[in-house]
């Protein structure tokens, strides 16, 4: 009996063995943390495992967006990175002058991906020198939400939110209120000091203003009369009172809270406004300055240099499967999926949230993407290093005039830029 | 001869049985050495190495001499993080070591439930960082935070953005880490308290001294050697910073809570600019190393 017992074991070893042999591996490491996140996008993950016939296994691990930069150079180091890798156009061109990434124009026609209807500038940040390095998948622009309770409480109308810098200023005004102290108890707009909310409205007013980051000699222009501009605006909003200022940089709990009216952010926050059971409405950017434009950032998916081509085009085959089914991560994780295909997706159109996202897919035109320069994890840094984060804060709660802020904005990027 | 043999013989017995301790416990270090030199001493050297040269990880290093070093002492940003970081151990410290014998004075007492006392106090050390950061962070939010709540009670307004204001920021990462960590120096000086011969403190007592003098005389004297562990140990990790700051504030409101652990991080892992990274490592290592043979040398200790 022992001895049948002991052939039956051996017999399911090998065959388990044989299955493993079969299957294909693609390792993809994302930064799409929070337990949400991941655990939503496992089960996409596990829907393509299920589905496709070629016997390919995504093996995901997901990491902070700082963690992965690091891994991602660290595994490329060792010779070891994940086939496929999602972050932001923003970082492609780091990665390539890395060596990281490998151009997949040929693996683009072998798997017949088609981009056919995807904006312009994000297909220009997909490619370095002429040749796809990057696969976009989503745009998550920074847009208006507004509490709709609070809202109808200050006797405006919720159907008609703020298009102007002027009609924006007079909502925030309305929402603001008072105590008899005068202590304010409710804020017009959750307009944190500083942080990476500071650095993105500062960026949309930026470019409302005519300005840029760069120059065309290659170095910082935060110098010039829009960049003035812009960061008079941030100024003069914290200065008004209507800005709840956040708690601690970059805080956005006091509209979460229902303490303000207003917040600019990207669509990833719907999620958690909408099942915290907020009653809140979305809105384009209000154009405060000369022309239309908002903040947003594309995530994409990208091969990895491996010592060996043969996962390639098995790694290929799973970046066309997810951006074709981009609708269910794009609704999960509040993002704006950029292929036509996948807007078109019913998951996308008929669900319950679409109304939500319906303004952020309409800014798109509008959206503006910062420089993908060689240097970007440094120069657009979120941590305490950062010159543009620093001379932002230190300007909004005035401890440095506008234009000094500015010259110390420039000189620090320069610094970061010039650095060999 | 053969007592001769016998007696010659004696030493070369104990000389073998001495190295065969010796053999044993080594063997029984052995796991925690190689662990030590794998990932402690191996990457130190390394470290110092590297903090000669110009690396980005990708690719090999490239000797540059003292060129980083130079580059240090000229930034303004490794400067001011090294000045952020002395504030913080001079707000954490002092009270770490102050309170963390104040603790042990106290759970110490013959008092009924003192075992429990004991645990409350030693429980936040068991929580991680990042919890205790997220913690903190609600605690000390502005607008609906526990602090400004009951400091509004007492009449202090407007509320205080803790985290948002770079007088207030550093102070308020300096509390948590008082309140997250205290309870360690706690514990070693309840050990130490406990080794304390009764015996003296009785005799003490009956030549009339007072609980002060008891203190002063004989507690205080007894815990030196507690001391040249504590204090230097407390400074060091007072000097390594970085979890509660990253997780708080990551080095904001305007840069007033950037450290050199960031500083170093920062470098390393979003500039990719390891040699750099490693000679602000080599001073972080040498400052606290100094101040603690300083310090011991003070104590005469060493």
């Amino acid at each position: 009996m022992r001895k049948v017992l002991s052939v039956i074991l051996l017999m399911l070893l090998l065959s388990g063995a044989a299955t493993a042999q079969d299957a294909v591996t693609v390792t993809l490491m994302h930064g799409w943390t929070g337990a949400d996140n991941t655990e939503m996008l496992n089960t996409v993950f596990d829907r393509f495992n299920s589905e496709n016939e070629d016997g390919i296994v995504i093996e995901p691990t997901a990491l902070g967006w700082d963690d992965l930069f690091t891994q991602l150079t660290l595994t490329a180091a060792t010779g070891n990175p994940p086939d496929v890798v999602m972050f932001h156009n923003t970082e492609v061109t780091e990665f390539v002058r890395k060596g990281v990434l490998l151009p997949v124009d040929d693996l683009m026609a072998a798997t017949g991906i088609d981009l056919t209807g995807v904006p312009e500038n994000v297909i220009e940040l997909s490619m370095i020198d002429g040749e796809f390095y990057c696969l976009p998948g989503d745009l998550h622009p920074m847009n208006l939400y507004y509490n709709v309770d609070l809202v109808e409480a200050a006797g405006l109308d919720p159907d008609s939110p703020p298009t102007t810098g002027a009609e924006f200023m007079a909502w925030a005004e309305a929402m603001t209120i008072t105590d008899d102290d005068g202590m304010v108890t409710q804020y017009g707009v959750d307009q944190p000091l500083g942080g990476s909310i500071g650095r993105w409205f500062f960026h949309t007013l930026l470019y409302q203003f005519g300005g840029s980051w760069l120059g065309e000699d290659g170095l910082s222009a935060v110098d010039s009369e829009a960049a003035h501009q812009a960061l008079q605006y941030l100024v003069d909003l914290q200065a008004s009172g209507v800005s709840s200022q956040g708690s601690g940089v970059g805080d956005i709990s006091s509209f979460q809270n229902e303490r303000a009216g207003m917040v600019l952010v990207g669509p990833w926050m719907v999620n958690s406004y909408v099942r915290e059971g907020k009653n809140i409405g979305t809105a384009v950017m209000p154009t405060f300055g000369n022309v239309p434009a908002t903040w947003t950032n594309t995530h994409c998916l990208a091969l990895t240099v491996q010592e060996s081509d043969a996962n390639y085009l098995n790694s290929m085959n799973v970046v066309k499967w997810f951006l074709e089914n981009y609708a269910e991560p794009g609704i999960k994780v509040g993002i704006v999926p950029v292929l036509p295909v996948a807007l078109a997706d019913p998951f996308w159109t008929d669900h319950e949230f679409a109304q939500y996202y319906a303004p952020f897919v309409e800014s798109l035109a509008i959206s503006v993407m910062e420089p993908a320069i060689e240097k970007y994890t440094s120069v657009f840094a979120f941590g305490g290093q950062s010159p543009i984060l620093r001379n932002i804060e230190a300007a909004q709660a005035g401890d440095k005039s506008v234009e000094e802020a500015l010259a110390d904005m420039k000189a620090g990027i320069d610094e970061l830029l010039l650095d060999e | 001869m053969s007592s001769l043999a016998k007696t010659l013989d004696k030493p070369a017995e104990a000389g073998w049985a001495s190295i065969r301790n010796d053999l044993i416990a080594y063997a029984f270090m052995a796991p925690y050495l190689f662990l030590f030199i794998v990932f402690l001493l191996l990457p130190a050297f390394v470290g110092v190495y590297a903090s000669f040269t110009k690396w980005g990880i990708i690719g090999d290093p490239k000797w540059v001499g003292f060129r980083n070093y130079d580059k240090l002492i000229n930034s303004e940003l490794f400067l001011e993080s090294l000045q952020n970081t002395l504030y913080f151990v001079i707000l954490a410290a002092i009270p770490l070591i102050v309170l963390g014998f104040l603790l042990a004075l106290l759970v110490n007492q013959k008092l009924r439930g003192r075992n429990i006392a004991r645990a409350i106090v030693f429980l936040p050390h068991v929580v991680s960082v990042a919890a205790v950061g997220i913690v903190f962070q609600w605690i000390l939010e502005r607008s609906s935070g526990l602090l400004n709540y009951y400091l509004g009670l007492l009449g202090v307004n407007p509320p205080i953005n803790w985290l948002g204001e770079p007088e207030s920021a550093m102070p308020a990462i300096a509390i948590t880490t008082i309140w997250w960590t205290v309870n360690g120096n706690m514990i070693i000086y309840l050990a130490g308290l406990q080794d304390i011969p009764e015996e003296l403190y009785e005799s003490a007592r009956i030549d009339g001294a007072s609980s002060w003098q008891l203190t002063r005389h004989i507690t205080i004297p007894m815990l030196l050697p507690i001391n040249a562990f504590v204090i230097p140990l407390t400074v060091i990790a007072c000097w390594r910073v970085f979890g509660q700051v990253f997780v708080m504030t990551r080095g904001g409101p305007q840069g007033s809570t950037f450290t050199v652990a960031q500083f170093i991080y920062e470098t390393a892992f979003v500039n990719f600019n390891m040699g750099v990274a490693s000679a602000a490592g080599v001073i972080l290592m040498l400052i606290p190393l100094s101040f603690t043979v300083v310090q011991l040398r003070a104590m005469k200790v060493i």
